[in-house]
């Protein structure tokens, strides 16, 4: 009998519909555990399904398709984009399973702590009921969304379905403390307007480079195809201006902190992963097309995105208060990395950005299903009364610092390496400084986890804990042999840049 | 360039998609706001159904964009309503400064003893 994941594989579109029917069951089960375990199991299936789909891209090359009348969707799978739809896929359905726990959490943080919560009724009703599925369902929304722009081979849909998930995963963030504390309402409007914004720009800009490259821009690979280079260039920036602010690369990237920091929710996190991938899509097309000029914009926007994360995500981490506002801006340092070294233009930099992005993304795939144990106290002592939680996020956070024996150590190094190889010093100066900065503020949250007084309970049990033991443990498997995961990220590179050299 | 949006309804259309940007980034009222965005998906939906018609996807490029945007903008009214309820108020200077009425008294319960690290909210 075919398995679940060989069904995917056999039929990408299932992909898209686990999700969806994810989100269904969600909303259809009506209470907060029930509708969390749905989605999080369909978003589980349907990663394991990309994993299996992404094997098929590893071994078969690209796969084309089409579904509907007269091939209305039209399908486009590299491994690169089956990679990432892994990604997405997984961290949803951790997000998923955080949300069974994770938010009644949260919802006591914010009213126990003075701000304004609007009444215990509302929240006591908001935990069960409509209100309590809608966090998950939208979880399942969003990642069918990002799984639908990663797929896709429609630029304009493309860009529509990222606008689509970044809408979704806001509205998740804002449902689920807004009634503890009113702020998540201001600041879920402002992201929004913000991603708004960046979904036009990144709709626009995708709507040119179609009708700069007659709708054949996945194909374009002489510079005698493209109708007008200085349209494809001009959507081409806006194109990576719109997905750079969706993955809150720097300086586009202000609406992800106040987010994050009020709602203490992880859910923008699947559009930031979902947006970069996409942006490494059209980049990578960009690459290959043979002009003169398209191929050097795209790494300088790219660059340029990229180094002004690194340098802003680290210094704003080392000023940051808040634990949620410190995990906003690493993730911007972080991506921003990825963002960096794929604008070196070449294999050795596209082959570190994708691994890096992988790994980083394992990273914060731990440090979110740790995050309802985080609860009220934060990490002060989380050690004392979690070690097997605290330990996961000593693996987690010593792999985002790029510590030697984890497994962040070896995208970091290739990074550096490949920076080195194409002779930007400054890259490599400017990640030396931003691990630096990485020590101090890693070392300052080691500190509370391990060494202070834990201020209340042991967190109960939840099915989140599992996965972040997991992921703390491959954090550190793949610290002692990334050999596997760089061969995966070697072929994702090839797949984007095709014969280039 | 200037053969693929160098005539008048481009011209146009960028207006009104600038125009209606600005109302989503201006001040005032989070209605008004929400409006700003509702025209933007629609802006860039025509936009992105003019520039690709001609590349075979004609308006079918337009409706998820539409789709997105629309849904934008519903998210955007409902949470206007959830701030009326919230903070009494829906225009953007009344809201920041009860935010930042909030903010000061969340720092106050922090540096109160006993509470938890003001690090960790």
């Amino acid at each position: 009998m075919m398995s679940v994941s060989g069904w995917i594989a056999a039929n990408p579109a299932l992909a898209l519909v686990l999700p969806l029917l994810g989100a269904v069951a969600a909303v259809l089960s009506g209470r907060r555990v029930q509708a969390a375990i749905a989605a999080g199991v369909a978003l589980a299936l349907g990663a394991a399904g990309a994993a299996a789909l992404a094997a098929r891209t590893i071994a078969e090359g690209r796969l084309e398709g089409g579904f509907g009348a007269d091939g209305a969707w039209r399908y486009e799978i590299d491994a690169f984009a089956a990679c990432a739809l892994v990604l997405v896929l997984a961290l949803a359905a951790v997000l998923a399973f955080v949300a069974a726990t994770g938010a009644a959490t949260g919802a006591a943080t914010g009213a126990a702590k003075g701000a304004a919560a609007v009444t215990p009724s509302r929240e006591a009703a908001a935990a069960e009921g409509a209100v309590a599925a809608f966090e998950p369902a939208a979880i399942a929304l969003s990642a069918a969304l990002a799984a639908f722009a990663l797929t896709t081979a429609d630029l304009v849909t493309a860009a529509a379905a990222v606008w689509g998930a970044a809408v979704a995963a806001v509205a998740a963030a804002a449902v689920a403390r807004a009634d503890a504390d009113r702020r998540v309402i201001s600041s879920a409007f402002e992201a929004l307007v913000a991603l708004c914004l960046a979904g036009a720009l990144a709709v626009i800009g995708a709507a040119l480079i179609a009708a700069a490259t007659g709708g054949a821009f996945w194909m374009v690979r002489e510079a005698a195809d493209i109708r007008s280079p200085r349209a494809l260039a001009f959507g081409l920036g806006l194109a990576l201006a719109g997905f750079g602010a969706m993955a809150a690369l720097a300086p586009l990237h202000t609406w992800a902190a106040p987010l994050v920091g009020r709602s203490r929710v992880w859910t923008p996190l699947v559009v930031v992963v979902a947006a970069l991938a996409v942006a490494l899509r059209f980049a990578g097309a960009a690459l290959q097309t043979g002009d003169a000029v398209v191929p050097w914009l795209v790494c300088v926007v790219l660059a340029t995105l990229g180094a002004a994360s690194l340098a802003a995500g680290a210094l704003q981490a080392l000023s940051a208060r808040e634990d949620a506002r410190l995990a906003a801006y690493v993730v911007t340092g972080q991506f921003g990395l990825v963002a960096l070294g794929f604008g070196f233009g070449t294999p050795e930099g596209a082959t570190a950005a994708i691994l890096h992005a992988g790994l980083a993304t394992l990273a914060f795939g731990v440090i979110a299903a740790v995050w309802p144990a985080v609860g009220r106290a934060g990490f002060d002592g989380l050690g004392a009364r979690a070690p097997g939680l605290a330990a996961a996020t000593t693996a987690a956070l010593l792999s985002l610092m790029g510590a030697p024996l984890t497994a962040g150590f070896a995208g970091k190094w290739l990074l550096a390496a490949a920076a080195l190889e194409r002779g930007w010093y400054w890259a490599a100066w400017l990640l030396a400084a931003a691990a630096l900065a990485g020590v101090v503020y890693t070392a300052r949250v080691l500190e509370r986890i391990w060494m202070r007084p834990s201020a209340s309970a042991a967190p109960r049990l939840a099915p989140s804990s599992a996965l972040a033991w997991a992921g703390g443990i491959a954090c550190v498997a793949l610290g002692f042999d990334a050999r596997g995961a760089e061969a995966i990220a070697h072929v994702a590179a090839q797949a984007l840049l095709g014969a280039i050299r | 360039m200037a053969e693929i949006i160098g005539h008048a309804p481009f011209a146009l259309l960028a207006l009104v998609v600038a125009a209606c940007a600005g109302m989503a980034i201006g001040g005032g009222g989070m209605l008004r706001r929400a409006l700003g965005l509702f025209g933007l998906a629609v802006g860039a939906a025509a936009f992105a159904a003019a520039l690709t018609t001609g590349a075979g996807a004609g308006d079918r490029t337009a409706l998820p964009v539409l789709a997105a945007g629309a849904t934008a903008a519903l998210v955007a009214l409902a949470l206007a309503i959830r701030a009326r309820e919230a903070y009494g108020a829906t225009d953007t200077a009344t809201i920041t400064a009860k935010d930042a009425a909030d903010d000061a008294a969340e720092t106050a319960a922090d540096a109160a003893p006993g509470a938890a690290s003001a690090r960790s909210r």
